[in-house]
């Protein structure tokens, strides 16, 4: 294989290939980049999202079970239920049966958080604005999986959901946003009722593109009044 | 996975011979489930194939419209396809054809006879892209390194496409035909094209209708036109080559790995070689005589000569198969304001080259784009003026979106104020996004339409049509307009 083709080849793929070695090992450099990827999926799984950007789109914070990161990891169950007072704070700060509920969760990837946001929220709120779809109080859940829309759901009995949360970072991406949406989520929903639009990141699926396609997605919803693979698209 | 096969025809009216296919084109949304929806075109077959028809001229200008008439309500009959069926599609009219007096009357004559999808058009760059695509160039380029010249021959024009990686990056067109000297059989001279008057001159070639041509003569001015053309593809021109040139012409072209032979010559040369005045004079012009130079020309240069998949055909197919393309799955449209043909695309760089994204040096930029535009183009009501086309765009973040939105819509305003509907094409996948922008931005004082996903860089003029699959639209990007 020629050289050109193997430069087009890389550039046409993130994965690692192409690199080279030294005898049986990789080449320092390639292995330090592995090293410092690697650090970065583990710091975007064990980090926060900053106040600073929750005060900026006024997010109210509320955390599941989860207790620590560890137990996060461990006990997905625990990160789909709140404990009374976190249930007393969404029902105190909510407006009750909103046309769509927005949350975002940072899931096992802040840093998805951190760099899509700021994108993603504002254009989905204007794409929902197009479509003269109103939205409930948005709020921050810390330590949230993707079904703990159901207990929301179960609280504040929203006719469409959209849950905006980290996905598991990769070697590739460690910021890589999802966006799950469901027709009248409550406890007990099925899997298969739920849609998403992932691998949301500026290398990926274009963040306010994926955000304009949301609105479409509900605005289908809730015509059809059903989600997940019943919904016609 | 939800499919659907459309039905499209071609129809290629060149120099000396006329032919028409029918095809089936099969969208299919291929979106996953976990991503945003796309579609595409993942077949394309034809379904039939005329035979070979002999372009009816009333004189040597004039092309007979009826006869040509006849001809396609017969191949209609023969493909037994019905025309409202028809939803994508080209006329070409090709080579010399396109420049004789009545062009564009056929063209517009045409497209009323054909059906309502049908893309009307002439001109030797989208012929050459086309015949590229029909003759196997452009796969080809997917395939290998470097650069492959399409060149397809027929009666009048050489039209040269120029493909790397999937897509075509020049276009250069030659007079170089087998019609533009007809002979009797005995290599009396009846007609000589003007176009190559000023090259036979030059090349000491004193040609007068009436004069008798001996077969070592009608070899040398064939070989002297191969070499022309080929020198000048290999970047050092001789014999006057530029002389050849059609019009404007770029003087400077891309340096060429392989080349492709298509068109009615390209199937000539697969013959032997002429051994007689009476051989070469078969069809009472030049053509197997300067299809036997080219094949002893192209050996003195450095291109690999590739065989083309399909040769006479190559147009017509391309015509027919390649013409119509399918938008992105999240685009912005008001379908009720499909199809809207004949737009011109004014196209405009959303950042320069090795530049940031600089809100104030594209609102400049697009403000004189459009006051130029404006003076040129007039929309009917309810019609857009222009398409604008937004290449080299950013990583488009929120910030840059709003601003984008703005500029355009404030620009758009000001150059066309009694026009009523915006067309923007993108090309990246943002067009759901930018489309919901400015909208919310003019409070429904426009309509907007906004699709990506095309590539529009080979194109004047765009065709949109009506959705396909999920929101896609069949679009065709074409290079003249009636």
């Amino acid at each position: 294989m020629n050289k050109d083709s193997l430069l087009a080849l890389k550039k046409s793929t993130p994965a690692r290939i192409g690199v080279g070695r030294t005898g049986t090992r990789p080449l320092t450099k390639d292995f330090l980049l592995l090293r410092i990827d690697h650090a970065a999926a583990v710091d975007t799984v064990y980090g926060e999202v900053s106040a600073k950007l929750l005060d900026q789109f006024n997010l109210f914070t509320v955390d599941t079970c989860f207790e620590t990161k560890e137990r996060y990891l461990t006990r997905p169950d625990l990160g789909r239920i709140f404990a009374e007072d976190a249930q007393a704070l969404i029902l105190e700060k909510c407006v009750k049966r909103p046309v769509v509920q927005i949350v975002i969760s940072d899931g096992l990837s802040s840093n998805a958080i951190e760099e899509n946001l700021r994108d993603v929220y504002p254009t989905l709120l204007d794409s929902l604005e197009s479509y003269n779809l109103t939205t409930g109080t948005p709020f921050f859940v810390r330590g949230g999986r993707v079904a703990c829309m159901d207990v929301i759901g179960e609280l504040l009995e929203p006719e469409a959901f959209i849950l905006l949360i980290g996905e598991r970072p990769g070697l590739v991406c460690a910021h890589s946003l999802s966006a799950y949406m469901c027709y009248r989520p409550r406890v007990g929903t099925k899997e298969s009722d739920r849609m998403v639009i992932s691998n949301i990141h500026q290398r990926g699926t274009t963040p306010i593109e994926a955000a304009a396609h949301m609105g479409t997605m509900i605005h289908k919803m809730l015509e059809q009044k059903t989600s997940g693979v019943s919904l016609v698209i | 996975m939800p499919e659907n096969w459309i039905t499209s025809i071609g129809l290629d009216i060149g120099t000396s011979t006329t032919k028409f296919i029918a095809s089936q084109l099969l969208i299919s949304e291929s979106g996953n489930g976990f991503s945003l929806p796309s579609c595409q075109i993942v077949d394309r077959r034809v379904t039939y194939s005329s035979p070979i028809y002999t372009t009816p001229l009333i004189n040597d200008y004039k092309i007979d419209m009826d006869k040509i008439t006849c001809i396609l309500e017969r191949e209609y009959g023969n493909s037994q396809i019905r025309m409202e069926n028809v939803k994508a599609g080209a006329i070409i009219i090709t080579g010399e054809a396109a420049q004789k007096e009545n062009a564009q009357s056929i063209i517009h004559y045409l497209a009323d006879r054909a059906g309502d999808f049908v893309v009307a058009t002439a001109g030797a760059d989208l012929e050459g892209i086309l015949a590229g695509k029909g003759s196997g160039a452009l796969r080809r380029s997917t395939q290998v390194e470097g650069i492959i010249a399409n060149i397809d021959i027929g009666g009048g024009t050489a039209n040269v496409a120029l493909f790397q990686n999937g897509r075509a990056i020049q276009t250069i067109t030659f007079n170089v035909g087998g019609r533009l000297i007809r002979l009797t059989e005995n290599g009396k001279i009846v007609y000589i094209s003007d176009a190559i008057q000023l090259w036979l001159k030059k090349n000491d070639f004193y040609l007068e209708l009436g004069d008798t041509l001996t077969f070592p003569q009608v070899q040398e001015i064939c070989n002297k036109m191969s070499d022309s053309m080929f020198s000048f593809l290999s970047g050092c021109p001789q014999y006057s080559a530029e002389l050849l040139l059609l019009d404007s012409q770029p003087t400077e072209i891309f340096p060429i790995d392989e080349v492709i032979i298509s068109g009615g010559i390209g199937q000539m040369m697969r013959n032997g070689p002429p051994a007689t005045i009476r051989n070469v004079t078969k069809y009472g012009d030049i053509g197997p005589q300067l299809a036997h130079s080219l094949n002893e020309s192209i050996h003195a240069y450095s291109f690999i000569f590739t065989q083309a998949q399909e040769t006479t055909k190559a147009t017509v197919i391309g015509a027919g198969m390649q013409n119509t393309e399918v938008s992105g799955a999240t685009i912005y449209v008001n379908e009720a304001l499909l199809p809207i043909k004949n737009i011109p695309i004014c196209t405009i760089p959303v950042v320069e080259k090795n530049h940031q994204w600089e809100p104030e040096s594209f609102q400049i930029r697009l403000g004189d784009l459009l006051e130029q535009a404006g003076k040129i183009y007039h929309a009917k009501e309810n019609e857009p003026p222009i398409a604008l086309a937004l290449s080299n765009i950013p990583n488009c973040t929120y910030q840059i979106l709003q601003e984008l939105s703005a500029s355009i819509l404030e620009q758009f305003r000001n150059n066309f104020p009694s026009s009523h509907c915006l067309v923007i094409l993108c090309d990246s996948d943002i067009a759901k996004a930018l489309g919901q922008a400015i909208a919310r931005r003019c409070h429904g004082t426009l309509d907007i339409l906004c699709i990506d996903q095309i590539d529009f860089t080979y194109g004047d003029y765009i065709d949109l049509g009506l959705p396909v699959a999920g929101e896609s639209i069949s679009i065709s990007v074409k290079t003249l307009a009636f």
